[in-house]
């Protein structure tokens, strides 16, 4: 049994002419201690993906389809019940760590009560933890920095912070979205080895929402595209990134200015995305895609395996021959 | 080849209060940097986030005075200019932001703000103006049914169109382009590098272009040069530095950029968090963080220079420079 499935997952938010659905149909699995990148357009629905996993969608969103995690349903739990899960068993880190930590608390007593908001221990027996915890995210000197308040901290140890919080509890599911876009570029990869290193440390699986291709293909071993609230394409790292097999992937990987391609135009994806309410019938990439032909207006591509575990939503995915 | 604009030794200073006493500090912003960008070139900027870059561009663009140091445009000081001379280099030196959101006025159409910059400088007169205007806009990919319409109504993208039509409308020398990518979506990011990669082969423009990004700055950059905490620590050609980086800042810059092949490969990350610049660290301030430091690093400040055969490189490292 895979330790997250998402069946069907969509997500809606009130319009005034009824439901906008922004997120629609999304499938996939997470294994257990299994790293899942996800990339896609900026509002294709990536962050709202991950807020639905741990039941905190924003006012006026709500869910349908199915999320099991360890065979339980997480869709309809009541608030109560998915508070037990939220933190202990899923958690998650943020793009901005500032903005989830409280800024008049020190941050060790911020960690305990991570701790204690799940775990039955001790005052003392917390307050050692959360000095382990602080060095396991390779805090210099913790036993000092617990009396530290948030802003005392630089970008990459605040992030360190927020991360010793969301593992605190020995989750099984680590979601996090954009961790290090707001970090400056060497602490991004220290950030990036770190979560690598937790989770094989602690058999902890790990979805890392970016925008960032080249950390996906370095970290990541199972990747999923998304593109106006669907997946695309879902595969295997080395197979997509040696061979995709939609498109938009294809079209995300010629954006970018390779070593070689100096001098040489690049390759842009035509357009922009067309919002939620005005997207096209059928493929709803056949407004930009190169390859459309007929075909592909006439009704939306299915997500379909098209190589071993490798999944493309495009009538003509075995077509596709583009290589890096 | 005279340089168009050229920093000699800037150095920015902002007064931070550090203690709760009251005590003053100083941020050192940008610590003494000299550099020159010639006539239609690229001269990238990259760096650590904090490194100084938008303080540089903003005093080459005499927003803002430097606590010491001079800019000069076309061999004279800008922070001489009289009123005239100001106005020419307000037309002749142009910017482009991050935020193509936040540079753009909400009330005022695609076609007045492309065309107020020719009418404050008197560029157009009424009747060529909105040919002229769609002229422009059709250079970055935009037709004439855009003229009429308002920010709100474009994607990131188009909006960052209109912000370098905008600035070519008054045909400037120079254009200081701060971060003006990574707002954007890796797709669009490209259409936005084409147009800034034609505009350099076809108009004569030279750039400063500031990113985080190598690989936007190496595919358009003729000249590279690479900031920590204030200072320039490398400067190159282009290629020669992403073949081959000298300084270990520079390097352990490009081993933290992964690349695209599937899969762990093992590169020399910079350990450590960058220093504030408050509290810039003796001697080279990248010691604390350099696997390859020595003796002389954390007491000696390296200079910037040439080292002994690499014709025109300039590094400040005391692996290259005798001190
Ligand atoms: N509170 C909200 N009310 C209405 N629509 C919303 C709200 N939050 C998000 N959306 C819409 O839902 C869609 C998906 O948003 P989401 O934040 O998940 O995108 P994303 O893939 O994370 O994008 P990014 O890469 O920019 O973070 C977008 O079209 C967005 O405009
Ligand atoms: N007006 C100001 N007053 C005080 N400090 C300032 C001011 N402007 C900039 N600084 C500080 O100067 C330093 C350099 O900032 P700057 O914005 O130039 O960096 P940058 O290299 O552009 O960074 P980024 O990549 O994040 O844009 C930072 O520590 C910043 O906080
Ligand atoms: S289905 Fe057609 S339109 Fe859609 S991505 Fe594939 S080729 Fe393009
Ligand atoms: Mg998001
Ligand atoms: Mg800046």
């Amino acid at each position: 049994m895979p330790l997250l499935e998402a069946g069907g997952l969509s997500i809606s938010f009130k319009g005034r002419g009824g439901p906008v659905k922004v997120v629609n149909n999304l499938s996939f699995t997470i294994g257990e201690g299994s790293f899942f990148g996800l990339a896609g357009e900026s509002g294709s629905g990536k962050s709202l993906t991950a807020l639905s996993l741990l039941g905190i969608l924003p006012a006026g969103a709500s869910a349908g389809g199915s999320i099991r995690f360890r065979g339980r349903e997480l869709i309809g739990l009541s608030q109560e019940e998915m508070r037990s899960i939220r933190g202990r068993e899923i958690s998650m880190v943020f793009q901005e760590p500032m903005t989830s930590l409280n800024p008049v608390l020190k941050i060790g007593y911020q960690i305990r009560e991570a701790l204690q908001a799940h775990l039955r221990i001790s005052r003392k027996e917390a307050d050692s933890r959360v000095i382990e915890l602080l060095s396991s995210v390779r805090i210099p000197a913790p036993e000092h920095r617990v009396n530290d308040y948030p802003h005392q901290l630089s970008g990459g140890m605040r992030q360190r912070v927020m991360i010793a919080m969301a593992i605190a509890c020995g989750p099984s599911l680590l979601v996090a979205d954009e961790p290090t876009t707001a970090l400056d570029v060497t602490i991004q990869a220290q950030i990036l080895e770190l979560i690598n290193t937790l989770k094989e440390e602690r058999n902890m699986s790990v979805l890392l929402i970016t925008h960032d291709l080249g950390t996906i293909a370095e970290h990541a071993e199972q990747v999923g595209v998304m593109y106006a609230g669907r997946l695309v394409e879902v595969s295997p790292v080395k197979e997509i990134f040696e061979g995709p097999k939609h498109p938009y992937t294809i079209g995300l990987l010629e954006s970018i200015p390779l070593k070689g391609r100096r001098g040489t135009p690049l390759k842009p994806i035509p357009g922009s995305v067309p919002p939620p309410w005005d997207l096209p019938a059928g493929c709803k990439f056949s407004t930009r895609c190169p390859y459309v032909i007929p075909g592909c207006e006439r009704q939306e591509p299915e997500l379909r395996q098209v190589a071993p575990g490798h999944f493309a939503r495009c009538i003509r995915a075995e077509e596709m021959a583009w290589r890096l | 080849m005279a340089p168009i604009i050229e920093a000699e030794n800037v150095v920015k200073h902002f007064p931070v209060k550090k203690s709760m006493f009251g005590k003053e500090a100083w941020l050192k912003a940008v610590g003494g940097v000299s550099l020159q960008v010639a006539e239609n070139r690229v001269l990238g900027i990259v760096g650590e986030s904090g490194s100084g870059k938008s303080t540089l561009a903003r005093v080459l663009l005499a927003l803002s005075r430097p606590t010491a140091g001079d800019v000069k445009f076309e061999g004279r000081s800008i922070f001489g200019f009289d009123r005239q001379q100001m106005k020419a280099f307000r037309r002749a030196v142009q910017i482009i932001f991050q935020d193509p959101f936040a540079s753009l006025n909400p009330r005022i159409t695609v076609f007045d703000t492309v065309s107020e910059p020719l009418r404050i400088h008197g560029l157009a007169g009424r009747g060529e103006l909105r040919p002229k205007v769609a002229g422009i806009l059709k250079s970055v990919g935009l037709g004439e049914e855009v003229l009429d319409r308002y920010p709100h109504e474009f994607s990131g993208g188009q909006r960052q169109r209109i912000c370098i039509a905008r600035a070519l409308a008054v045909s400037p020398r120079l254009i200081i382009a701060d971060e003006p990518l990574s707002a954007l979506d890796v797709s669009i990011q490209a259409q936005i590098l084409n147009i800034l990669s034609s505009l350099k082969e076809n108009s004569g423009i030279s750039f400063i272009f500031i990113s985080h990004d190598l690989r936007v700055v190496e595919y358009l950059s003729d000249e590279v040069a690479v900031m920590y905490l204030g200072k320039v620590v490398e400067q190159s050609g282009a290629p020669s530095l992403f073949e081959e980086p000298l300084h270990p800042y520079t390097a352990g810059l490009f081993a933290s950029a992964p690349s695209l092949k599937p899969g762990k490969s093992r590169r020399e990350v910079p350990k450590g968090d960058v220093p504030s610049p408050i509290d810039v660290p003796p001697g080279c301030p990248f010691h604390p963080r350099c696997p390859k430091r020595f003796s002389p690093c954390d007491k000696v400040v390296p200079r910037l220079g040439q080292p002994s055969g690499k014709t025109g490189r300039l590094v400040a490292c005391h692996l290259w420079n005798p001190y």
